[in-house]
């Protein structure tokens, strides 16, 4: 068993590299688990500043990224009950609608239409499903990272997400 | 992928993706003001209901902590009814469980550990579970006044950390937030009613196992101290704030090394490996 201990050698990263390098990527995962811009950054405020208090735990972490996703979704999961019953009470506000593309108003039309399904049914699949293809699509993780920061093997995560594309596909063809 | 995965696969991309970052504000706010605010913790307004000060009065003198426990709070069934996690709550009721009653005291608040609980499937959530679970109920109580409810602002103002603990593990690797744990809490009367559950421990019952609460986020240092010879966790004596610890005595029948073994290398060594690649 390889261990890892807390006096490893210093690593390359600070906190403020960390914010750097992953705030963008978190706070997309945050919004888009949370729905709302107010829940989005009160989780990802107190996911950094955990980040902040575990610096020197972090420090003996050969994967900070896995560790900052994993602390963020413990701190989700101690929230979801709050935040669903906030959900019933105010409508939720929408993330981003850009939509790029050079088509037609009416094929925009269409595909923001299709987009707004896709979301609809990604936040009705089963977190089982629905946190990986957030990490994956939204947050840009890779399939090991997200492993790492869901504690399970890389090819489960990997099955769930293809599992999640079915998911989706059938949701689609109810909707036509 | 075949044509329909990948016209799929490029819809998600489309329907996920996000160009809206932090923004320049949040990170300053993250960077430099949070992190000077640490984690003060607030003041919360005193009040002194005569339920709790009565409750108090009667725990302290007229029976002992375990029946006044069990007189007291809501069962860990009862609260498992009240997650409308029916089969949870069947589970509570079964001879499996352990009902444990017990309280203690520190820096202001009483904690008791009601029951815990292990078992596949029994938050109802089947697709979610792949794995045994443990569940275990705490209920927390402020002393001289009530626990923010839910919708209060106040409410997580005193942040608490609960965990099982593996002896001979180090904790600030093993704990709830590595285990697949989270929780679920609600306040009925001023008392926080805390649902946490993880991976199972059960298989690690020979080893010994405790479970950790502190008015903490997380596994904290400055709150625990752990021995690397003795693989014990004891409660740094001068900390500021709660740090306790509960024993959990599992049955060591339902210990199995092996697996728990090959479930401890999976956590760290694998998906760090992974992650490395």
């Amino acid at each position: 068993m390889r261990a890892i201990t807390a006096d490893k050698p210093v690593p390359t990263y600070t906190y403020s590299s960390l914010v750097d390098e992953y705030g963008d990527s978190l706070y997309k995962f945050c919004r888009r688990l949370t729905f709302s811009k107010e829940d989005a950054e009160d989780l990802f405020q107190e996911s950094f500043l955990n980040i902040y208090v575990n610096m020197a735990k972090i420090s003996s972490s050969a994967n900070p990224k896995s560790f900052l996703f994993s602390t963020t979704l413990y701190i989700w999961k101690g929230w979801k009950r709050k935040y669903a019953r906030r959900k019933r009470l105010a409508p939720i506000g929408p993330l981003d609608d850009t939509i790029a593309s050079g088509a037609n108003t009416e094929d925009s039309f269409i595909e923001k239409d299709e987009v707004h399904t896709v979301r609809k049914l990604v936040a009705s699949l089963p977190d089982k499903y629905r946190i990986p293809t957030i990490m994956y699509y939204t947050a840009e993780l890779a399939v090991d990272e997200i492993a790492a920061a869901l504690k399970l093997p890389a090819g489960t995560v990997k099955s769930r997400l293809f599992k999640s594309r079915k998911l989706i596909e059938k949701g689609l063809r109810a909707y036509e | 992928m075949n044509n329909k995965e990948e016209y799929t696969d490029a819809l998600l991309k489309r329907a996920l993706e996000s160009s809206e970052g932090a923004g320049p504000e949040l990170i300053k706010k993250i960077k430099f003001e949070d992190i000077k605010e640490g984690h003060k913790l607030k003041k919360l307004t005193i009040r002194r209901p005569f339920s709790a000060v009565a409750a108090i009065i009667i725990a302290c003198t007229f029976i002992p902590a375990t029946v006044f426990a069990a007189w007291y709070f809501l069962s860990p069934s009862q609260v498992a009814k009240n997650f409308e996690y029916p089969i949870l709550a069947e589970a509570f009721e079964s001879e499996g469980a352990l009902i444990i009653n017990e309280t203690q005291s520190d820096n202001g608040y009483n904690i008791s550990l009601l029951g815990i609980v292990s078992g596949k499937g029994l938050d109802g959530f089947a697709e979610e579970v792949d794995t045994d679970k443990t569940y275990a109920v705490v209920a927390i109580v402020k002393q001289g006044s009530n626990m923010p409810d839910t919708s209060d602002p106040d409410y997580g103002a005193t942040p608490f950390f609960v965990s099982p603990l593996i002896h001979g593990q180090k904790p600030w690797q093993f704990n709830i937030a590595s285990m697949g744990g989270g929780y679920s809490a609600f306040v009925r009367d001023g008392v926080m009613y805390r649902l946490i559950d993880c991976d199972s421990i059960e298989m690690f019952a020979d080893r010994g196992l405790t479970l950790i609460v502190s008015s903490t986020n997380f596994y904290s240092t400055d709150a625990f101290d752990y021995n690397e010879e003795t693989g014990l966790v004891t409660p740094i004596p001068n900390f500021e704030g709660v740090n306790l610890m509960f024993s959990l005595p599992i049955d060591t029948s339902k210990a199995n090394y092996e697996k728990a073994q090959k479930y401890l290398d999976s956590l760290w060594n694998d998906n760090t490996a992974q992650a490395q690649e």
